[in-house]
């Protein structure tokens, strides 16, 4: 077949997600894309991880239990450090790249309260897992689709078995469930520990299989911040009210995580100027 | 689905349904479209049913307009009421649209578009685009498509009538689409131009390249489009918004469609398929 030059769809619409506007390195793609997750250090300094305490303690009437244990809801809209956290350059960096440009938003947010007692059971992830919601994709010119991206921060240290964060790497690839439904974290052969120092994260990918150790001695907080594609709907019990829209408003970062969703974004799907002859 | 069904949208990337519309809710639907066409825009605009005329469309190749008819042009349907509430879970495409959605679904769009003599609209997406919200995809035996869209022709519509025209296989393809931005060739050896008779249904993953033939006569093709996704999806702009009273009028399946059913629920973090 004779070879032609053609245009393509990124040529003809401009869609405005934002494709170009990523930049972490080759390592870091290669890593999330091989591992599932990434580290991300130093999130928070020291007074910060102090006034998100603080924050969280208020909060702990709104205390329910989840998955791994109890947990706040919506921990943004109490404001201070835990909003601010939402929209953290080192983490919103790689978001863009692994969900879809600029077309990210926060889906959810939520304070996890750990308390000694038993580890927390290993999540599904991979192939397996039920929802769709947590769906990984990559491609291998090095672009990323993902849907729900976790961001967890840890408010104490989680090192060294006490109330570690823990995940299978590459087992958002995995084709078959995991068989260790009814075992021991410790006897969990695939399963690594991430220590995180308080004021570090991890960056993960949903549908990758993860649990908690339980912490030996006192309580451990963790904030937790959920990212997904601009067309997936706020988790139940975290939209923003008014006033938290009105207080962020000002800022970019934050007012774009929080915009209501959409598929693309207003005045997007014209025609690119220079080809409106050629169309 | 039958087992020839799932093999033709698996390979194809659509399904035909045949008369998927009751004569009698085809001639009501067109009944309700007539009584909105005889409206000023004000007034249609009034009811719920703004008509956009796709003027500087990147997509539509606009049509002629007839002298004392309407020009090419789209609307929100169900915002009005009538009978177009009824084609939100109608039985003979709900099934299909659940079985490749494959998890709890949410109707996200639903409207009527027009297209008079020359319209057209132009070729876009396909897999290779990577549009999150329109991958089609096939896990463990099973469809998990996150859009699925239903055009139901309201009129007989002959590929010279510019009847919507798909490209096969496109919903898998790894390569940009050569054609994209042209107004599809009913001649190109790629194109399947899809006619159908006044009541047919196309069912078709939102991956597969589509577009819709120019109109090369004088009769208006008259097209209802419905679509579908997981529960975890949101609406298309106000196209899922529905008519006061909706929600007393409706069976339960119909409101959980419009309403969403729990978008994150339905599966727990432990579970496997």
């Amino acid at each position: 077949m004779e070879r032609t030059e053609h245009t393509t769809e990124a040529d003809i619409f401009d869609l405005r997600i934002g494709l170009d506007e990523q930049a972490i390195s080759p390592e870091a793609k290669h890593f999330f894309d091989t591992a599932g997750y990434l580290i991300v250090k130093d999130l928070l300094t020291p007074n910060q991880i102090r006034q998100a305490r603080e924050v969280l303690g208020r909060l702990e009437g709104e205390q329910k239990e989840g998955p791994f244990g109890g947990e706040i809801l919506h921990i943004i809209e109490a404001g201070g450090v835990p909003e601010d956290a939402m929209a953290l350059e080192a983490v919103l960096n790689p978001v863009r790249q692994f969900i879809w440009g600029q077309q990210y938003r926060l889906v959810g947010s939520r304070a996890l309260l750990r308390q000694a007692g038993v580890d927390s059971r290993l999540t599904q992830g991979g192939r397996a897992d039920q929802r769709g919601y947590t769906r990984y994709r990559s491609f291998h010119n090095g672009q990323f689709r993902c849907l729900l991206i976790t961001c967890l921060i840890a408010l104490e240290d989680a090192v060294d078995g006490d109330g570690t964060f823990c995940v299978v790497p590459s087992s958002h690839k995995a084709n078959l469930p995991h068989p260790y439904d009814n075992t021991q974290l410790d006897a969990v052969p695939p399963l690594i520990e991430l220590p995180l120092r308080a004021g570090s994260g991890v960056l993960f990918t949903e549908n990758l299989s993860h649990a908690f150790k339980t912490p030996r001695h006192h309580r451990h907080h963790w904030m937790s911040y959920q990212y997904g594609p601009s067309y997936m709907v706020n988790w139940p019990g975290c939209d923003p009210s008014a006033t938290l829209l009105e207080r962020i408003g000002n800022d970019p970062a934050k007012a774009h995580l929080l915009l209501p969703p959409y598929y693309h974004p207003e005045g997007a799907q014209k025609k690119k100027l220079e080809n409106k002859e050629s169309l | 689905m039958t087992p020839e069904e799932r093999y033709l949208f698996d390979l194809q990337g659509y399904l035909v349904v045949r008369g998927a519309l009751p004569a009698d809710l085809l001639r009501r639907l067109n009944d309700s479209v007539d009584a909105l066409e005889a409206l000023s825009d004000d007034k249609a605009a009034a009811l719920g049913a703004a008509r956009a005329y796709p003027v500087d469309s990147v997509y539509a190749q606009m049509g002629q307009r007839p002298p004392g008819k309407l020009g090419d042009y789209s609307c929100s349907i169900l915002r009005s009421g009538g009978p177009a509430e009824e084609v939100v879970d109608l039985p003979t495409t709900l099934p299909c649209i659940e079985e490749m959605i494959g998890e709890p679904c949410r109707l996200d769009a639903a409207s009527f578009m027009s297209r008079n003599s020359a319209g057209a609209f132009v070729f876009h997406h396909g897999y290779a685009e990577l549009l999150p919200y329109s991958e089609f995809a096939f896990v463990d035996g099973a469809f998990r498509c996150v859009s699925v869209k239903i055009s139901y022709a309201l009129t007989d519509v002959g590929t010279e009538d510019g009847c919507l025209a798909v490209i096969p296989g496109s919903h898998k393809s790894h390569f940009d689409n050569p054609l994209v931005g042209q107004v599809p060739d009913p001649n190109h050896p790629l194109v399947q131009p899809l006619p159908c008779q006044a009541g047919d249904a196309v069912l078709f993953s939102e991956d597969l390249s589509h577009g819709a033939v120019e109109n090369r006569r004088q009769r208006v093709r008259r097209t209802l489009f419905y679509s579908y996704a997981p529960a975890f999806h949101s609406a298309w702009r106000d196209l899922a918004q529905v008519a006061p009273g909706f929600a007393e009028r409706a069976n339960a399946k119909r409101l959980e469609l419009v309403q969403g059913p729990a978008p994150f629920a339905g599966a727990d973090i432990y579970g496997a398929h």
